[in-house]
């Protein structure tokens, strides 16, 4: 199954081929770990989010909709993100947002067109890219993403005024968007593969 | 930059900064509804853009999600603009060096889909399992809302070690040859036991250790049973469980440890070093 591409997998995870899934798992395992360990550092609680994610792509393999092409591995990694911030925020006691996870998973694998420019990225070309970001940029993103804050209480972690941070989410973004959609080559890189 | 877009000849519309969506049906047939884009100059706009780059990360308050949802709505620049932002917000992750996790997940995912395919294969032929708790790892119990789908991930495990054919199946999965083969190692209660009993096995090919319980005593409240693996006089911390486990199933190689212990420890998360004398425990 090596061979076989994200959505011949997924395919095959519809048809109920546990083998499918554990390949899948072969190819994301590493990828799914580091996002969840970064974000709950803590090997148990990461590895039970793992575990849940896998599960959630065996049972819901069939309402991602390959025919609008979506991307399986932002898919995965969606679900990944979304339990570990779960996690994550009652571990901490914090309000939780009022919707259900498996329904954000779902709209995720909705593809759209600025989603295809940015698919099937090469890891190494998003390093390169987000290790240009100006450190500030880099950091407003990172204290969202995989710490899960808003961005009042980044403003407050970071001692910045709350319009600064915004600015720098918003900048930062665009930045990332325009070099992995646009630039052919990224400083730093090599040769583009 | 945008103009306003309109698609009929007659306009109700009213030039106010206001970014409701406005609507005007003139009879019927012929004529097209108005639509009414966000105009790109107004201070409103450039407010609600400010905030697209936390809405792509979910940094927002559930305030400025509702009304950057209602602004969405009448500008497609800004929709434009989101998804993009999404686009690079879900690429950042693909930046991660890569981490390795134990081989047990694996064995774990496995043993759940192979439990599950089983079950909706033969639910008259093979009685339930009991009942079993799942790893208490977490604080709370990690239920999504609306659709509880815990995975009893202890008992998944066991239900694949217990049943040895599965258990081959598993290793042709792997392409291995090897039978399974299993070790059984003497579980003894110390001076400090508190009635508990079990039976602990080692699955050398897959460095997985497995502790079965048949009855465990209670614990006082916000206690734990809490598994070590110790090489030397290090203790690692190796998973914490309830009250009501039967089997519980750890990831580690037999030749790195001298010792595994159980001791009772402050729950739900246990303690990073034990806090008590073991009630259980097993030379390696």
């Amino acid at each position: 199954m090596v061979d076989q591409s994200d959505g011949e997998l997924l395919s095959a995870i519809v048809r109920r081929d546990p083998a499918a899934l554990v390949a899948l798992y072969d190819r994301y395992a590493r990828l799914s770990f580091a996002l969840a360990y970064r974000i709950l550092d803590q090997a148990p609680l990461a590895e039970e989010v793992v575990q849940d994610a896998f599960m959630s792509v065996w049972q819901r393999a069939d309402s991602f909709d390959q025919a609008r092409g979506g991307n399986v591995r932002a898919w995965l990694l969606t679900i990944v993100h979304n339990r570990a911030l779960d996690v994550r925020r009652r571990m901490f006691g914090k309000r939780l947002p009022p919707v259900d996870l498996d329904e954000v998973d779902y709209l995720v694998s909705s593809p759209d067109p600025s989603a295809e420019v940015l698919r099937n990225l090469d890891r190494d070309r998003v390093r390169a890219a987000v290790a240009e970001l100006p450190l500030e940029q880099r950091q407003a993103i990172e204290l969202a993403y995989f710490d899960g804050l808003t961005h009042i209480e980044i403003a407050e972690r970071t001692a910045a005024p709350l319009g600064t941070v915004k600015s720098r989410l918003r900048l930062g973004l665009q930045k990332l968007y325009a070099m992995l959609a646009f630039s052919e080559q990224i400083p730093g890189a090599g040769a583009d593969r | 930059m945008r103009c306003w877009r309109f698609r009929s000849r007659f306009l109700a519309l009213e030039r106010t900064d206001d970014l409701a969506r406005e609507r005007t049906n003139i009879g019927d047939g012929g004529f097209e509804e108005p639509v009414v884009e966000q105009r790109l100059d107004s201070p409103e706009h450039a407010r609600y853009q400010e905030l697209l780059g936390a809405a792509a990360v979910d940094a927002l308050t559930d305030d400025e999600r509702l009304s950057l949802a209602r602004h969405l709505a009448t500008c497609q620049s800004c929709r434009e603009e989101l998804a993009a932002l999404r686009a690079a917000a879900q690429a950042f992750p693909l930046a991660l060096e890569d981490r390795e996790p134990p081989p047990i997940v694996r064995f774990r995912i496995q043993a759940a889909i192979q439990h599950e395919l089983d079950q909706q294969k033969s639910t008259e032929l093979r009685p339930m399992p009991p009942q079993l708790h799942p790893v208490a790892a977490a604080p709370t119990p990690i239920r999504r809302r609306g659709l509880p789908r815990l995975v009893p991930w202890a008992a998944a495990a066991i239900f694949l070690v217990a049943a040895l054919g599965l258990l081959a199946w598993n290793l042709s999965l792997r392409n291995e040859t090897t039978t399974p083969t299993s070790q059984a190692i003497a579980l003894q209660a110390t001076q400090a036991n508190n009635g508990a009993q079990g039976i602990l096995t080692y699955l050398p090919d897959q460095h997985i250790f497995v502790l079965s319980f048949d009855r465990l005593p209670a614990l006082p409240a916000n206690r734990v049973y809490q598994v070590w693996l110790i090489h030397g006089k290090s203790p690692v911390p190796s998973g914490v469980f309830g009250v009501g486990t039967s089997d519980f199933a750890i990831s580690g190689n037999r030749s790195d440890f001298q010792t595994l212990a159980i001791t009772v420890e402050p729950g739900p998360l246990g303690s990073a070093a034990p806090t008590s004398s073991p009630i259980l425990a097993a030379s390696l």
